[in-house]
């Protein structure tokens, strides 16, 4: 296949699962093929349970498929079949996903949260940082790169919501052991200015947003601050699980742009799975659907959830 | 005067034990049973140090560092692939592999008779024959040096993928970082800093056998984390002072000594279930413990 102009390239992918017990084992993925276009949009459709969460798995090494192979084309037109590496092999390769029920690391900062997507492994040696000064400088440019991803992504939703400091802390404090509520904010302030290294962030030390864990956000924002992790690495392709899904309208709106900023600035492929279906019209170039397991239909997104069937089956118009 | 001192260095080998154990805890989501068996690997391998190969001080803890950190890839290498409950249990066989093998291998440990008259090796010239001032100072620069070390470790990029790994091990991996690798070099650095406290205790007390490196002083130095709290440093710090000073305070109120133990144990005991109920995270800790 030319690989100039397809990124991804899942050719006769299956998979069974064996039922425990006396359950029937089933076929979830049948012979699925499906291309994905470099520097496009292309978005996956289907009904709870088709399989699609199950493909992305297979694709990003989670789960081994009976057979097919996955082809997977670098900027340099080298070819990996994806198929029989593990996943921080793949993703190593520039594949990144946003998983449908993961998007934050709970107790970690928003700005750790973006740090860590970043894809520079040099210095993640234990103790590199006292070994090699460089790690010190590459860090302080990390929290600068890191600092510009969150003004982007998350910017305005961050003010506007007005977040609510440790509202699941709050609960149990509330009643009992009030006593030792000032250890927790000596034990807060302590760490703040601790956790990370000497940059230009401390400066604005008092945006105290940065510092805040990941937890406090709201759901529409962790997955906002998911997606800036992924901003924050070097991504060739991303594998996106239902990034608009319980998310209230106004940030669905901030999610899709930041989608499309990445594709457009940054010529990222994006491979997304979606059920809001203005959103696959609106930003959507390719469009496949998935019923049972197989891609029955495929094409422009018009042209797909214009479809007599499609419509009949997935949307029940 | 030397009361006091005695209690500072106690509580200066604590936390290395607990700083080790929260690594793994509360950086590392990593419940390990066996911290009690890399203090006692550690501290026979200083005896090993000192007295077969007369080695100075430098040198012998060095030996008794990198020697426990690779007989921590051991259990490592094997089990660190299977996930919670399994590690667990692995650990626990663990523990009770190296103390049977304390206790029964004569010629190497001496067995439950132990090994007296351990030598203490002189640092800097700080360690007199009387030794407690001299090992106050020396265990406190080890421990603040500790300190530091652990701090540096957990604020770096190293320690910024270890507590990824803690919340969602899952996600990591799909960054691309090989999550086995870590939690093994986070297993042998845990077992580094129990190894030096290993080397501490031998050198202080003079005298070490089995007994002091059991199941129960492993789930000792895992509650003592839990309670002061862990995820971050200062949790660690006042674990260590509070499971040190504890029995003091029992004793300065007069419990007579035939029942104080099972005071201090119901104490931990209940501690840890309030704790549990009400406040996970431990008294001064950041991370709330799941599993
Ligand atoms: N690990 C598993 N073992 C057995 N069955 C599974 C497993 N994961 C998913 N399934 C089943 O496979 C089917 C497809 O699931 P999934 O790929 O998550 O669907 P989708 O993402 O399209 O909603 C579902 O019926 C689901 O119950
Ligand atoms: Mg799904």
């Amino acid at each position: 296949m030319n690989g100039t102009q397809t990124i991804l390239e899942i050719d006769g992918i299956s998979k069974r699962f064996h039922g425990r017990g006396n359950q029937e084992s089933f076929l979830v993925l049948e012979d699925v093929d499906i291309e994905v276009k470099r520097g496009k949009i292309t978005a996956l459709i289907g009904a709870n349970g088709a399989g699609k969460t199950t493909l992305f798995n297979v694709i990003s090494g989670f789960s081994r498929p009976d057979s097919g192979s996955i082809m997977f084309y670098d900027e340099r037109v080298n070819t990996h079949n994806l198929v029989s590496m593990s996943p921080h092999q793949i993703a190593g390769l520039g594949i990144g996903r946003l998983f449908q029920n993961l998007s934050v690391f709970k107790n970690m900062s928003l700005i750790e949260n973006v740090l860590i997507g970043s894809g520079e492994k040099d210095g993640e040696f234990p103790f590199a940082s006292l070994l090699k000064k460089s790690v010190g400088v590459a860090e302080q440019h990390k929290v600068r790169m890191a600092e510009d991803i969150i003004g982007k992504v998350l910017g305005e939703t961050c003010t506007e919501t007005g977040l609510d400091p440790g509202e699941h802390q709050k609960e149990r404090w509330s009643q009992k052991f009030r006593f030792l509520q000032p250890l927790d904010r000596f034990v807060s302030r302590y760490e703040r200015y601790g956790d990370i290294f000497d940059t230009p962030l401390s400066k604005i030390i008092k945006n105290d947003v940065f510092f805040r864990d990941a937890s406090d956000f709201s759901f529409g924002q962790q997955r906002l601050i998911s997606l800036a992790c992924l901003f924050m690495g070097d991504h060739a392709l991303l594998l996106l699980d239902e990034p608009t899904a319980g998310v209230n309208p106004q940030i669905v709106e901030k999610i899709l742009t930041v989608i499309r900023q990445m594709v457009d600035e940054s010529g990222i492929s994006v491979f997304m799975i979606e059920h809001n279906m203005d959103a696959v019209l609106k930003i959507a170039d390719h469009c496949y659907f998935m019923d049972d397991g197989t891609v029955t239909h495929f094409g422009s997104p018009a042209d797909v959830l214009g479809n007599p069937k499609v419509r009949r089956e997935y949307l029940g118009i | 005067m030397a009361y006091y001192l005695h209690i500072l260095i106690m509580i200066n080998i604590y936390i290395l034990l607990i700083l080790g154990m929260n690594l793994l805890l509360g950086y590392t989501n990593l419940l390990s049973l066996c911290h009690a068996a890399f203090y006692g690997i550690g501290a026979y391998l200083t005896v090993f140090a000192l007295v077969k190969l007369n080695l100075t001080f430098f040198p012998a803890l060095a030996l008794a560092c990198v020697g426990t950190m690779i007989a921590s890839l051991v259990i490592s290498l094997p089990s660190l692939r299977l996930h919670g409950d399994y590690f667990v249990l692995v650990t626990l066989g663990f523990m009770m592999v190296v103390f049977s093998i304390m206790y029964n291998c004569v010629p190497l440990t001496n067995g439950p008779y132990g090994i007296s008259g351990i030598p203490k090796p002189a640092f800097l010239g700080l360690i007199k024959a009387d030794g407690i001032p001299g090992y106050a100072l020396l265990t406190t620069i080890l421990s603040v040096g500790s300190i530091a070390l652990f701090k540096v470790l957990v604020q770096s990029p190293f320690g910024r993928i270890l507590r990824g790994i803690r919340d969602e091990e899952i996600m990591v991996e799909s960054l691309g970082r090989n999550v086995f690798f870590f939690k093994v070099l986070a297993f042998a650095i845990s077992a580094g800093f129990a190894a030096v406290a290993g080397f501490v205790y031998a050198t202080y007390v003079t005298y070490i056998d089995p007994t002091s490196f059991t199941l129960d002083e492993s789930i000792f130095i895992l509650s003592a984390a839990i309670i002061g709290g862990t995820g971050n440093i200062i949790g660690s710090i006042v674990g260590a002072i509070f499971v040190i000073i504890m029995p003091e305070i029992i004793r300065v109120i007069h419990i007579p000594d035939t029942i104080a133990p099972n005071v201090r144990q119901i104490i931990y005991g209940m501690l840890l279930i309030i704790l549990m109920y009400f406040r996970p995270k431990g008294l001064l800790g950041k991370y709330e413990f799941k599993e």
